[in-house]
């Protein structure tokens, strides 16, 4: 090294600020030309080519060295190269939205003096799941770091990450819905290190047996990480031997700075000025579940999840203002500053991301107010950050719809879609009679959501899951290898499980299974952002379709399914199901309906429990849908001919068949709908006049009550909106 | 199909005269400046509005240019006037209140997947003048109707069309929120 510091003349913690001071011109690094990239584009690009696949090769070969099935069979992995201060350079295919929290666990290092002690040196291994001090949004994503160094030079990192299997938290799986502060949340390394020269410390692995439920799971998946990281760091040097450290120093500099300016161009081209609001609502029940032990979470929440997204196409920024969100509070649907920048990114990504190198220029392009004591700016470090993914998703749901009619305005009809789409989590924990207990998650509804409709398109069901590019819905066997004692009896989409439009959204999923007799007892939970409850996926959507509806979770209790499965019978969803009870062939002794997040459900053989999830939003009226469209949805069996009539204005047969007389027909409903449409309406005006009595008479439940009173409570900009739109007189404002 | 994104090609986009493999196709090509233009006089002849339409605020709701310069919401369908767009339009439409099961099975078929009643209820804003349904919501009851989008017409005028912004009756279009203004205009007898 030149100096005795790591970065030679500067501590890691001096070389961040140091950089931090250039990059507040404006321009990354202060980087006003890429000197690189215009001396020669060709061999800047060849050199991007060289570290991006890097990254690439690291994730497609790592995770079939070892790794859990979430990381194998969905992708859910990453890996990046980053600058010494933790900016990504190149990022693979995955979970790419987590590049922008990679810098906090590195700044975490440099603020607490890691390169004294416990030393920054080659081959050394750091892995971190704490959200509150790594960025990691929640403790089932596990980060780990390896320090590139060039001879003797520290020059960067190299960075894997995956969703894992199990947390250890208070219930089990990945996303402990329940949990009331960090303490309950599972076991939590803030940035540590756990290994040196390529190998793990003993200890990790003991820790991973003793604290988490799936420590096989954890064990390979951290194994995962560092052979990954190790391919990184070798490829990377030999690029640096082939171009020059020199070079290397450069361009990396230059390619972040590149990018921040495409997406800030991408915003002056492909967006229309203005303001955008969208918001969704998500319910945290935990009155009754955890009262005894945690009186401070004995409450039933209301979520305000309200994104307000600017537009400045003459200076190529966004920022978002989350002025109006929900205060933290306690409960695992909170985060921290990880959750907001592994969000951001994925959407703007997918927004204003195009034709640029995903890295952390994007980071500058946009910015946004999470408000001190908001939902993901919590007052202390001591809140849960158990589940924010189940939130957030939401969140940022409503600020990419900002963007979507934003681009549909300037023309961009292609690009836009109306960004309602969530997903659904499965996990828990099963003993089976021979004593052996592990903890899961199930990601079928993970990596693969239905696709929201578009201006010109329906969704479709299984078409993406938006925060990874590269995921996969896996296979039926690959998960009942992971869960030995739960049989699948579907894995289907459910008709007329969408929201209705001119283009409707994308059918949701149904999963349906039985525990088997190979069980003494499992444990089963229900979580994510599909996870509406009272309400649907987001409020209102660009388009003006119906949002998508909830996801849910039935459980049938003590049925003789197990009997029948052993006859041969073998149900094929939801419908045939309730076929079975209806006629009796099915029994059980009682029924569980679910709409809200479950972190603990006990189940026991011959119990059935169903999960339907991840219905996509539409998009337009639904009676300018196409007739033979409407039709051909009856024919294949995807909405029911009831729905044709009453939604679509289709009096369509059951067989679906599409005819010159059903045209008429359908016009003439269609003018019969229009009808009651007419006159089952009321100008705003006077539905104002009604609603402005509910909200000032205190009618309204104590739910909401208590929910307006705490929003109002929090945020004065919400709270001078309402009591001006409502025109509540001082009194009635405090009352609300 | 090499052609791009010609006024022709977005209107066939939007009428879904396309096929998976074309839109594949749009989606791949360049994002040019000149989108702007070719998307303005797709919608001159789709809509009632000619070449006074200024922007696409929604699926049926445009932004359209008045004779007096002024600037309004109108329905495409049936030119239905909703007046500033920095009002929220939907001050100005029809709605109509789903809130029982019964009301949110009709849409959403299975009890297991409907919103609350008592907690939730379904707002469905609709054209005065056709009855088209414009936008839909599904908010706590009591909550305040959502303004999805104001652009900000000003920079429209100058940033992507390089013309001076519009007058208003004040002198310069002023960007700003102007619909709690207009509730108040209501008055609370």
């Amino acid at each position: 090294m030149a100096g005795d510091k790591l970065l030679g003349q500067r501590t890691l913690l001096e070389q961040i600020e140091y950089t931090d001071e250039l990059t507040s011109s404006g321009y990354y690094y202060g980087l006003r030309s890429l000197p690189r990239k215009e001396q020669d584009p060709i061999t800047y690009e060849r050199f991007y080519d060289a570290v991006h696949s890097a990254v690439m090769g690291a994730r497609e070969t790592s995770k079939n060295v070892a790794a859990s099935p979430g990381a194998r069979e969905l992708g859910e992995l990453l890996f990046a190269l980053l600058t010494p201060e933790g900016h990504a350079v190149a990022v693979s295919s995955g979970l790419v939205g987590h590049q922008g929290a990679f810098r906090i666990a590195i700044r975490y290092m440099a603020e607490n003096g890691y390169d004294r002690n416990p030393q920054i040196r080659p081959g050394d291994i750091f892995t971190a799941c704490d959200p509150a001090t790594t960025g990691t949004p929640h403790p089932g994503d596990v980060y780990t770091f390896v320090p590139l160094f060039y001879k003797d030079e520290f020059i960067g990192w190299a960075a894997g990450m995956n969703h894992t299997m199990e947390a250890g938290g208070a219930v089990p799986g990945a996303w402990p819905p329940w949990s009331p502060n960090t303490f309950t949340d599972g076991y939590l390394l803030p940035p540590t290190k756990v290994g040196e020269d390529y190998e793990d410390y003993t200890w990790l692995y003991k820790h991973f047996e003793r604290r988490t439920r799936a420590p096989m799971f954890n064990i390979l998946d951290q194994k995962m990480r560092v052979a990954g990281c190790r391919m990184v760091v070798d490829s990377v040097t030999e690029a640096i031997d082939k171009f020059g450290l020199d070079y290397f120093k450069d361009a990396t500099r230059e390619i972040i700075e590149e990018t921040r300016r495409i997406c800030s161009d991408n915003v002056k081209l492909l967006t229309v000025p203005g303001r955008s609001r969208f918001v969704a609502f998500r319910t945290v029940p935990y009155a009754g579940v955890v009262d005894g032990v945690w009186p401070q979470s004995a409450k039933n929440w209301l979520l305000h999840l309200h994104s307000e997204v600017q537009i400045d196409t003459r200076e190529g920024q966004v920022h978002v203002n989350w002025d109006k969100i929900s205060p933290a509070n306690w409960h695992a649907q909170g985060g921290y500053k990880g959750i907001i920048e592994s969000n951001l990114w994925l959407n703007v990504m997918d927004t204003i991301g195009l034709g640029l190198k995903p890295n952390s220029g994007m980071n500058l392009a946009v910015t946004y107010d999470m408000p001190e004591g908001g939902l993901f700016n919590p007052p202390n470090d001591r809140h849960s950050a158990g589940n924010p993914w189940a939130s957030s998703v939401a969140l940022f749901n409503c600020f990419g719809g900002g963007l979507e009619v934003s681009k549909r305005a300037r023309g961009f009809v292609e690009e836009a879609w109306n960004s309602d789409l969530c997903w659904t989590g499965i996990q828990g924990e099963i003993t089976l009679k021979n004593g052996f207990s592990f903890g899961f998650c199930q990601m079928d509804l993970l990596g693969a959501s239905a696709t929201p409709a578009r201006p010109y398109m329906d969704g479709e069901p299984l078409g993406t899951a938006w925060w990874n590019p590269s995921s996969d819905t896996g296979s039926v066997e690959e998960w009942e290898y992971v869960l030995p004692g739960i049989y699948y009896l579907s894995k289907n989409v459910l008709p007329s499980y969408c929201g209705h439009g001119r283009f409707r959204g994308g059918l949701g999923m149904q999963l349906a299974f039985a525990v088997s007799d190979e069980v003494q007892e499992a444990i089963i939970g229900k979580i994510g952002a599909s996870t509406g409850n009272y309400f649907t996926g987001q409020a209102s959507i660009p388009g003006g379709g119906y949002p998508a509806p909830t996801s849910t979770l039935i459980v049938y209790r003590q049925t003789n399914i197990l009997e029948l499965l052993r006859q041969g019978e073998y149900p094929g969803g939801m419908a045939e199901l309730a076929e079975w009870i209806e006629s009796g062939k099915l029994t059980y002794t009682d029924r569980e309906l679910h709409k809200e997040e479950v972190g603990a459900l006990f189940v026991k053989p011959g119990d059935i429990y169903i999960v339907a999830g991840n219905a996509t939003g539409g998009w337009g009226d639904p009676l300018h849908r196409a007739v033979d469209a409407v039709a051909l949805d009856v024919k294949e069996g995807f909405i029911p001919a009831s729905v044709a009539d009453r939604v679509y204005g289709v009096p369509v047969d059951e067989t679906g068949s599409a005819t010159e007389s059903l045209e008429a027909a359908a016009e003439a409903r269609r003018a019969e709908i229009r009808r009651d449409r007419e006159a089952s309406s009321v100008s705003f005006e006077e539905f104002w006049r009604t609603e402005r009595e509910v909200v000032r008479s205190g009618e309204l439940p104590q739910f909401l009550t208590d929910a307006y009173a705490e929003l109002n409570g929090f945020s004065p900009s919400f709270r001078e909106e309402f009591a001006r739109f409502w025109q509540l007189d001082a009194e009635e404002e405090a009352q609300s | 199909m090499s052609e791009r994104a010609s006024r022709d090609v977005l209107r066939d986009l939007e009428t879904s005269r396309m096929s998976w493999g074309e839109v594949r196709e749009i989606l791949r090509q360049e994002k040019t400046p000149d989108r702007f233009a070719e998307y303005h006089a797709a919608l001159a002849e789709a809509t009632p509005f000619g070449d006074d339409v200024l922007l696409r605020l929604g699926e049926y709701l445009y932004v359209v240019r008045e004779a007096d310069g002024t600037h309004t919401v109108r329905c495409g369908e049936c030119s239905h006037a909703f007046g500033d767009p920095r009002v929220n339009w939907k001050l100005s439409a029809r709605v109509r209140i789903r809130r029982t099961l019964e009301e949110f099975m009709e849409i959403y078929h299975y009890e297991e997947v409907c919103p609350e009643p008592g907690i939730a209820e379904v707002r469905e804003y609709l054209c005065p003048g056709c009855f088209t349904l414009l936008s839909v919501e599904c908010v706590p009851i009591g909550y305040p109707p959502v303004f999805e989008f104001l652009p900000d017409l000003a920079s429209v005028y100058e940033d992507i069309l390089g013309q001076s912004a519009p007058a208003d009756e004040d002198g310069k279009w002023v960007f700003e929120d102007r619909t709690l203004q207009a509730v108040q205009k209501w008055g609370t007898a």
